[in-house]
């Protein structure tokens, strides 16, 4: 990824001008990334999908105010997806009966997209996981705050580091790590009360 | 060695710097306490687990066409409203301030047409000019003058005696606004104005104007509400 900051940087500037064609390069650059944030952020692929549109249009309408470094679009971009994802919660609180908590609880619900097949390019870290397992995590996931869910999709599940996410919440470095602290604790926490933890730890540990 | 268990956030901590330097006591710690290393320990299946999450793949592709990204007419058009809304707004309301302002000026200095001491006051005759009225010091207002009529005929006093009054009673009367330093149309309106207040057809039309930037600034908020309507 550190080799085409290049394409990356040339790819924001024709954007800047209005070339939409690298936007667009941009966008299929980013949009996985896009759209799991936003899907493990809302539980919900159409709200996510919906997310991700608006994230992208946004950027695209916002990018003459980009101002940063190559690396520094990813968390940009993130920002503004993460700004819409939470337009999507306060829209979904007016309406109720659709709750994150009731997502949560019937896991078993056909509720993903053509999803939980696993990575094709599993990165060394990435083990897949069986489906059960993903879906346990999903529903301990989805019992957290919303800052809390946020930041360990940012750091744990999409591996950004503590200054990117920062920058994608605007919060204080501190204010990451004691996030992120509270929200692991709580996850072991409900995992350990589901079962899932000890089985899993063997079953990753085999 | 630290002798306390060690923080929920610490442990965090170590999960993801496990080797920095500053860490060495707890880490110390960590190899004397099981009950420490198991809680580290499943700290860190939760955070493998996290990472194991499968990627999820988009169900549709997102990027922009020429038409997403173009604004629909009807926004460009309600735009188009509210920016010049907002521009006559502005400038009206800056106009109303300004009228509001001299018609106060206007009062308070007052521009006496007729009054009969003043017409006895040789220096000013319109026909003395622009340069001797600017000059020499502006005749009292109207009413300053009635109140002291039957002490003193107004037409003795001359400008030594009006700064000495100003000087006594610490009230200097203001300059005036002759007709000769008026551009023709504004003295014409001012000429017209019954003697005892000069400010009221700038007040008039200082209403009017008022009402008018009033009514722009309500369609710019109404404009700009239907504007973020459209955006959401």
């Amino acid at each position: 990824v550190q080799a085409d900051w290049g394409d990356t940087e040339a790819s924001i500037r024709a954007a800047q001008r209005g070339e939409i064609v690298a936007f667009n390069r941009l966008v299929v650059q980013y949009q996985r990334q896009v759209y799991n944030v936003c899907y493990r952020t809302l539980s919900n692929p159409e709200d996510a999908a919906d997310a991700t549109q608006e994230a992208f249009l946004g950027a695209y309408r916002g990018l003459s105010a980009f101002r940063g470094t190559p690396e520094g679009f990813r968390p940009w971009l993130l920002r503004i997806a993460v700004n819409a994802c939470y337009d999507q919660l306060r829209r979904r609180k007016r309406r109720p009966g659709e709750s994150l908590e009731a997502l949560g609880r019937e896991p078993d619900e056909e509720s993903g997209p053509a999803e939980r097949v696993p990575d094709p390019a599993p990165g060394p870290e990435q083990q897949a996981l069986s489906s059960e397992t993903a879906r346990g995590i999903e529903a301990a996931l989805a019992r957290l705050s919303p800052d809390q869910r946020l930041t360990v999709v940012l750091c744990d599940v999409q591996g950004l580091s503590y200054d990117e996410a920062a920058q994608v919440m605007a919060v204080e470095l501190g204010t990451v790590k004691s996030r992120l602290s509270r929200a692991r604790a709580q996850l072991r926490d409900l995992l350990l009360a589901a079962g899932e933890l000890p089985s899993a730890a063997r079953r990753l540990e085999q | 060695v630290i002798n306390e268990h060690l923080s929920d956030a610490t442990l965090s901590a170590l999960l993801d710097a496990p080797d920095a330097p500053e860490r060495a006591e707890e880490r110390a710690h960590l190899a004397a306490c099981p009950s420490c290393e198991q809680r580290l320990s499943e700290l860190r299946s939760v955070v493998d687990l996290l990472r194991g999450l499968p990627q999820v793949e988009p169900t549709r592709a997102f990027t922009l066409g020429p038409r997403s990204v173009a604004e629909p007419a009807n926004v460009v058009r309600l735009r188009r409203w509210y920016v010049a809304a907002r521009a006559a707004g502005a400038s009206l309301a800056a106009v109303f301030v300004l009228l509001v302002g001299s018609a106060a000026y206007l009062d308070t200095t007052g521009v006496p047409s007729s009054p009969p001491t003043r017409a006895l006051a040789p220096e000013s005759k319109p026909a003395a000019g622009a340069a001797p009225a600017a000059a020499s010091p502006a005749p009292p207002p109207p009413s300053a003058l009635a109140v002291r009529a039957p002490q003193k005929p107004a037409a003795a006093e001359n400008p030594d005696q009006a700064e000495l009054r100003a000087a006594t009673t610490g009230v200097r009367p203001l300059p005036t606004l002759t007709p000769v330093s008026l551009p023709p149309p504004i003295a014409n309106i001012v000429e017209q104005a019954p003697a005892g207040d000069p400010g009221a057809p700038l007040r008039v039309v200082a209403s009017v104007v008022g009402v008018l930037a009033a009514l722009s600034l309500l369609l710019t908020v109404v404009l700009r509400h239907r504007l973020g309507h459209e955006h959401a």
